[in-house]
C-alpha cells in the first residue's frame, strides 16, 4: 500500500509563474498522472501537456481555489482525455504497430511479474471499467493514500459526498473485480489461510 | 445517507476482512508499487519543451489573429483548387483505361502492359492478383502487397472503386514523385529505398510513409489475413465483393470461393476482437472457423487471432499452449509471437524453453520486438543462474535502448 503522498508544496511568495509552479509541482503532477493513468501511461508526455495548459491559463487563474486543486483539475482532465483517446484507438483497432504493441502489454513481462506488477495490471483493468468519478475517488483514497479531506479538496467535492462516492466506488470495484479476475477469491482465500498459520503476521508487516 | 463505520478506513488498513473479495482487493492494492518519480533528465526535457512553447507563443496576439485569418482564407481556396484539378485528371485517366476492367483479364493479364501514369491525391490503389488483394493507400497510409506484385490495379477514392490498369509496368505519381511499379524491381520513393519483392522473396519492405507486407508463394493467403486483421472492414468486404463479381461474370472463382468463406468467418472474429472488444465471441467465431475449415488456408491467421483473444481474456496458459504447438516461422508477425511465447514461457517458469525463443529473436536491430527479446533473455538468464550473461544482455540493452521501456529496470538490476 502506498504511503500518503505530500501533495502540497509551499510556494514562494510573489507572482505566480509557470516556471515556479513547474519546479514545485512537476513531481506531484507526475505522481497523479501515474496513479490516474495506470502503469502504462506516458507520464512524461502527459506532464508536459499539463504544464502547457498551465502556461496558457495561468494568467486567468484567479486564486479562488488552491493552486493544487487547480493543477489537479487540469491533470485529471488531461488524463481523462488521453484515456478516452486510447479507448477510441483500441476500439478502432489501431494501426498494425499499435495492435502489435498491445499484445505484449496485456500480460506482465517476467520482470514485471517478479516486481509484483501483476497486481497493478489487475487493479487498473478493473478501474478502467469503472465510472470516472468513482474511479478517481477510489484511486486517490485507496491507492494514493490521501485522506478523505484531501481527496475532497482536490476534487472540489464536499467530504460527505466523497464518502458516499467512495462507498459506491468500492462496491463497484468489488463487483467488477469478481468478474475480471476470477482468481481474486482464491488469492484472498490463500492469503487468509497464510495469515491464520502466522498469527500477527499482518501487524508485524505493517509495523516494519 | 448512512455509511459503514469502516468507510473512512482504507481497505489495506482494515486488517483481515470476512469478505474474501474485499480481502483480495486489499491484497492487490497493497502490492501496487510506489510510482517512480520523474528522473532529473525527464524534468529537464519537459522544461526545455515548455520553454520552447513559451517562445513560440510569445508572438503578439494581433500577429497571430492576422495569421489565422489569412490561413482561414488561403487553405479552403487552395483545397478547392487542388480538388478540382485532381477530379479533372481522374476523369481523363479512367476514361482512357475503362476497357480494362473485365474480370476475365485478371486470369490472363496482358503480356506487355503499357506504362501508364496515375496521379493520386488522397485515395487508394489496389493491386489484385488471383488470390489476394493489396491496398496501397495514398499518400500516407499502409501498403499490403502479395508476392509477385503484378496484378490488376484499382483506384479507390471518394467516388468509388475503378479498375485502371495492370501492374507489370505501371508508372505511379504520388506526392509529386514518379515511379514505375514492377515486380522484382528496386526503385526509390522518397528517402528510403523501396523494393517490390520477387515471387520467391520473402520479407518486409517499407516506403516513405507506407509499409509493404507480402507473403511467400506458398502462403498466398497471408495478405488476406493482413486485411482481416489490420484493415477496416470495408476493405475486407470489398475483397469479398470482388470474388462475388467474378462469379457473377461466369468466371470460375476456384479457390477464391473457399477463401471468401474463410475470410468471412475470420472477419467476424476480427470484428469481435477489435471493434467489439469481445474476445469471448471472437474465440467462438474462431472455433467455428476451425471446425468448418480444419485445413483452411488462413489457419495460421486464425491461430494468431486465437492467441490474441486468449490473451485478452487473460487465459495466458491457453495462449501459451497454442503457441507451444505452433510453427511460428510461417505465422504473420512470427518473430513478435516468438518473443511473446518466450515471455509467456518465462512467466510460467520455463526459462530454458524461453531462452531458445529469445535467442532466436535477438537480431541486433533496434525494433520494439528486439527490445523485448533482449530484456526477456536477460531476465531469463538472471532467473536461471546466469548472472554474467544477464549482465551482458542488460548492458547491450542499455546501449541500444537507453530510453527504452525497461531501461530503468535494467539500470536498477545493474546497480547504476
Amino acid at each position: 500500500m502506498a504511503a500518503c503522498a505530500p501533495i502540497e508544496v509551499e510556494l514562494e511568495a510573489g507572482p505566480l509563474d509557470w516556471g515556479t509552479l513547474y519546479r514545485a509541482h512537476a513531481q506531484t503532477v507526475a505522481r497523479w498522472v501515474l496513479r490516474l493513468g495506470g502503469p502504462h501511461f506516458d507520464v512524461e508526455d502527459t506532464v508536459q501537456e499539463v504544464f502547457l495548459i498551465v502556461q496558457k491559463r495561468l494568467s486567468s487563474f484567479r486564486g479562488d481555489a488552491k493552486i493544487t486543486t487547480w493543477l489537479y483539475g487540469i491533470t485529471h482532465n488531461v488524463v481523462r482525455h488521453r484515456r478516452r483517446k486510447d479507448k477510441w484507438r483500441k476500439w478502432l483497432g489501431g494501426s498494425a504497430e499499435e495492435v502489435a504493441g498491445r499484445v505484449p502489454a496485456e500480460g506482465p513481462s517476467p520482470i514485471e511479474q517478479l516486481e509484483g506488477k501483476h497486481s497493478e495490471h489487475v487493479v487498473y483493468e478493473v478501474l478502467a471499467k469503472m465510472r470516472e468519478s468513482y474511479r478517481t475517488v477510489l484511486i486517490m483514497f485507496e491507492i494514493e493514500g490521501l485522506s478523505g479531506e484531501e481527496v475532497a479538496q482536490l476534487t472540489g467535492t464536499k467530504v460527505e459526498t466523497l464518502w458516499v462516492q467512495l462507498h459506491r466506488a468500492r462496491a463497484q470495484f468489488l463487483k467488477l473485480l469478481a468478474s475480471v479476475d476470477p482468481s481474486a477469491r482464491e488469492l484472498s482465500a490463500k492469503s487468509v489461510g497464510e495469515l491464520k498459520g502466522r498469527p500477527g503476521g499482518r501487524r508485524k508487516e505493517k509495523q516494519s | 445517507m448512512k455509511r459503514s463505520d469502516q468507510t473512512n478506513v482504507r481497505w489495506a488498513e482494515q486488517g483481515r476482512s470476512v469478505d474474501t473479495l474485499q480481502q483480495a482487493a486489499a491484497e492487490l492494492i497493497r502490492a501496487i508499487p510506489e510510482p517512480k518519480p520523474l528522473s532529473p533528465n525527464a524534468i529537464a526535457r519537459i522544461r526545455m519543451q515548455l520553454e520552447l512553447a513559451e517562445l513560440q507563443n510569445a508572438q503578439p496576439v494581433q500577429h497571430r489573429v492576422r495569421a489565422w485569418l489569412l490561413l482561414g482564407i488561403a487553405v479552403p481556396a487552395a483545397c478547392a483548387f487542388v480538388l478540382g484539378y485532381k477530379l479533372n485528371q481522374y476523369d481523363r485517366q479512367t476514361h482512357q483505361v475503362a476497357s480494362m476492367s473485365r474480370p476475365d483479364e485478371l486470369a490472363n493479364p496482358p503480356a506487355a502492359p503499357p506504362v501508364r501514369t496515375l496521379k493520386l491525391g488522397k485515395g487508394r490503389i489496389e493491386l489484385r492478383d488471383q488470390d489476394a488483394a493489396v491496398a496501397v493507400e495514398t499518400p500516407t497510409a499502409r501498403v499490403l502487397i502479395p508476392a509477385g506484385g503484378g496484378a490488376r490495379i484499382e483506384v479507390t477514392d471518394l467516388r468509388g472503386t475503378r479498375v485502371v490498369g495492370y501492374a507489370g509496368q505501371v508508372e505511379i505519381e504520388m506526392n509529386g514523385q514518379h515511379t514505375v511499379l514492377a515486380p522484382g524491381e528496386r526503385f526509390g520513393w522518397g528517402a528510403p529505398a523501396t523494393v517490390v519483392p520477387t515471387e520467391h522473396e520473402t520479407g518486409r519492405v517499407t516506403a516513405q510513409h507506407a509499409e509493404i507486407e507480402h507473403s511467400t508463394p506458398e502462403r498466398q493467403a497471408a495478405p488476406m489475413h493482413a486485411q482481416a486483421a489490420d484493415v477496416p472492414q470495408g476493405k475486407l468486404q470489398a475483397g469479398n465483393r470482388e470474388v462475388q463479381e467474378a462469379k457473377d461474370d461466369g468466371v470460375p472463382a476456384g479457390d477464391d470461393h473457399d477463401l471468401s468463406g474463410e475470410s468471412h468467418h475470420l472477419a467476424q472474429a476480427v470484428s469481435a476482437l477489435r471493434q467489439g472488444r469481445d474476445p469471448a465471441r471472437a474465440l467462438a467465431e474462431i472455433a467455428t472457423y476451425q471446425k468448418l475449415y480444419p485445413q483452411g488456408k488462413l489457419g495460421d491467421e486464425a491461430q494468431v487471432l486465437k492467441v490474441e483473444a486468449l490473451l485478452e481474456v487473460g487465459q495466458n496458459d491457453k495462449a501459451l499452449a497454442e503457441l507451444d504447438h505452433a510453427d511460428l516461422a510461417g505465422w504473420p508477425r512470427g518473430r513478435e509471437f516468438r518473443v511473446l511465447r518466450g515471455e509467456l514461457r518465462a512467466g510460467a517458469g520455463r526459462c530454458g524453453a524461453a531462452l531458445a525463443d529469445f535467442d532466436a529473436t535477438v537480431f541486433g536491430d533496434t525494433t520494439p520486438v528486439e527490445e523485448r527479446a533482449l530484456f526477456g533473455r536477460a531476465s531469463c538468464h538472471a532467473q536461471s543462474g546466469g548472472p554474467a550473461a544477464a549482465r551482458e544482455d542488460l548492458d547491450t540493452y542499455l546501449s541500444r535502448f537507453p530510453n527504452g521501456k525497461f531501461a530503468a529496470a535494467a539500470r536498477k538490476a545493474l546497480g547504476r
